[in-house]
């Protein structure tokens, strides 16, 4: 069933067995998957599938029922910020009477990381990185617009150098034009810095411009995982072929509607 | 003759009061029209005015902090000009409005059941009929639920349900297709499809959905800036757009972005909004708004690369 790419003995990213329940209700039942170093996987799927709690286990937001998540040959660690997670509303979790400066250094400082003065300098290059002006930083982040919030959150999350960044539905609650722009930040962000991530989204023609491999989810179970390219083109699970002729009739390729 | 249009709206501006400085344009001189049973997409990005215009259509903007300027006639009357006790029989009963977040809408201490009874005043169609029409099969559960035993999917439905209760002309549809994957797109456009051939109801929708609206929209407007830049058949409109913001949001969609951002309310001059960001400008762009102008058959387009 799973066409992933690579079968090797030491996965960069592995999930194995990962079940959650809530009252009795499974939410996530039994996922396994792999991802290389560098690659982009996207789990689509309509809500309720389970797609947010399986990205709450991988980022240790969520401590799983039963299976394992290891990173990079180990455990990965909550407290060293191995793994970083972006929900669709960024603003949500910043602190809106911090500036931008702050909520940017704000992971260093609890991590202890580099003195003042080097925090400020990775302030200063991260903001350039993902596009906020120099100016922005002493903004206040209630003042940030939707687009600005999202980069600031994708700085704030990277500044750390996680091993791999999850983002939840972070490019759904955007405008088109502001979604093309976030997403071509990460798609570059991704080729100079050889990013792993995974894209969690319920739209699954964005997840085709983002993702190397996409895995479809319904009721929990990940039902079918391959190629992003083959999966469009072949899908083989009846959910995955509901989502994909669907995907299609809503593109404006598409025949006469 | 042709039919009569259900609501003509002519040269309607929306100002938003300031407290010390000059009232903000939030909508500036848009005219369009519905007619009895059509589907109306109304297509642009946040801040556009999308949300203000269809407010203001049915008085829900409060008058202390909105100045609106033309009218708005639906049947033979002017709702701009109305007082609050005119309109209120009005809502509900000849426009309704469901909102984005239909949490929002329904009353989280009632069963579902009283709310459609509450929604029918007595006079309107039976609490079961309206469900059937949307599509709400397991009617027994539904109607003796609680908004939070219902699913995402279930609740929109029966918000949808309480906008129909009386029969309304015109339903005004916020974002009903934002978050929901592409299956659960096509079945509520078929809804809406299905509601209007059945009933006759006319649907203003509101959506950054260009894949829903043309499955479903007779007509498709494009608004950028508080202005109408673009209105036509959804697929013309959509696949061959004429005005550069328009061809600007559809490469958005593969992921070529728009250089620079959308004016602030308070930046907004007299000329085409778009005009910073367009690759296309002309020196008089800035100076002021194009005349819409037909340069094909049901195509509009405020632009002056096609005259104007």
């Amino acid at each position: 069933m799973f066409a992933a790419s690579n079968m090797a003995a030491d996965p960069f990213f592995e999930a194995r067995g990962l079940s959650k329940s809530f009252a009795g209700r499974t939410a996530v039942r039994d996922v396994s998957f792999r991802l290389d170093q560098g690659r982009t996987l996207a789990l689509v799927g309509s809500s309720g599938a389970g797609k947010s709690t399986l990205a709450r286990c991988l980022a240790l937001f969520e401590t799983p029922d039963c299976g394992k998540v290891r990173i990079a040959g180990r455990a990965p660690e909550r407290a060293r910020g191995d793994i970083q997670l972006i929900l669709q509303q960024p603003a949500a979790s910043l602190n809106p009477r911090f500036t931008v400066e702050q909520a940017l250094e704000e992971p260093l400082r609890i991590q202890r990381r580099g003195t003042a003065a080097a925090r400020r300098q990775s302030v200063l290059r991260w903001m350039e990185i993902v596009g906020l002006p120099a100016a922005a930083a002493g903004m206040r982040t209630r003042a940030l617009s939707g687009g600005e919030s999202q980069r600031l959150a994708i700085a704030r999350a990277l500044i750390l150098e996680p091993k791999l960044l999850i983002l939840d539905e972070s490019l759904s609650g955007l405008d088109l034009s502001v979604r093309a722009q976030v997403a071509t930040l990460l798609l570059d962000l991704r080729r100079q810095r050889s990013l792993t991530c995974i894209l969690i989204s319920h739209d699954l023609a964005l997840a085709a411009q983002l993702a190397d491999e996409i895995a479809v989810m319904d009721a929990g179970v990940i039902v079918e995982q391959a190629a992003a390219a083959e999966l469009l083109a072949a899908p083989r699970h009846p959910r995955s072929r509901e989502l994909v002729q669907a995907t299609r009739e809503l593109s404006l390729e598409g025949p006469e509607a | 003759m042709p039919p009569a249009p259900l609501l003509q709206v002519r040269e309607l501006s929306i100002h938003l009061l300031a407290e010390r400085q000059a009232a903000l344009p939030v909508v500036s001189d848009v005219s369009l029209q519905i007619m009895p049973g059509e589907i109306v997409g109304l297509f642009g990005e946040s801040g556009c005015g999308k949300t203000t215009l269809a407010l203001s259509l049915i008085g829900l903007l409060p008058a202390e902090r909105f100045r609106a300027s033309g009218s708005v006639w639906l049947r033979g009357r002017d709702l701009l000009s109305l007082a609050e006790s005119q309109l209120e029989p009005i809502r509900g009963a000849e426009i309704s409005v469901v909102f984005q977040d239909p949490l929002l809408a329904l009353n989280p201490v009632l069963r579902v059941r009283r709310q459609l009874a509450e929604a029918g005043g007595g006079s309107g169609v039976a609490a079961a009929d309206l469900l059937e029409m949307v599509g709400l099969a397991a009617a027994r559960r539904i109607l003796d639920a609680y908004a939070h035993q219902l699913s995402g999917g279930e609740r929109q439905r029966v918000a949808l349900a309480l906008a129909l209760a009386r029969r309304p002309a015109l339903v005004i549809a916020d974002e009903p297709f934002t978050a929901l994957d592409a299956p659960r797109v096509i079945e509520l456009a078929r809804l809406f499809s299905r509601l209007k051939e059945k009933l006759g109801t006319a649907f203003l929708v509101i959506s950054h959905s260009p894949g829903a609206l043309t499955k479903i929209a007779d007509q498709v407007l494009v608004m950028y800036g508080g202005r109408l830049v673009e209105r036509g058949r959804p697929l013309a409109v959509l696949r061959q757009p004429l005005h550069p913001y328009t061809a600007a949001l559809m490469r958005s969609l593969a992921l070529t972005a728009i250089p620079g951002t959308p004016p602030g309310l308070a930046e907004r001059a007299h000329g085409c909004p778009f005009e910073p960001r367009c690759a296309d400008r002309l020196e008089r762009c800035a100076a002021r708004m194009p005349a819409e102008c037909t340069p094909e058959e049901q195509r509009y387009v405020r632009c002056f690369k096609y005259g104007g």
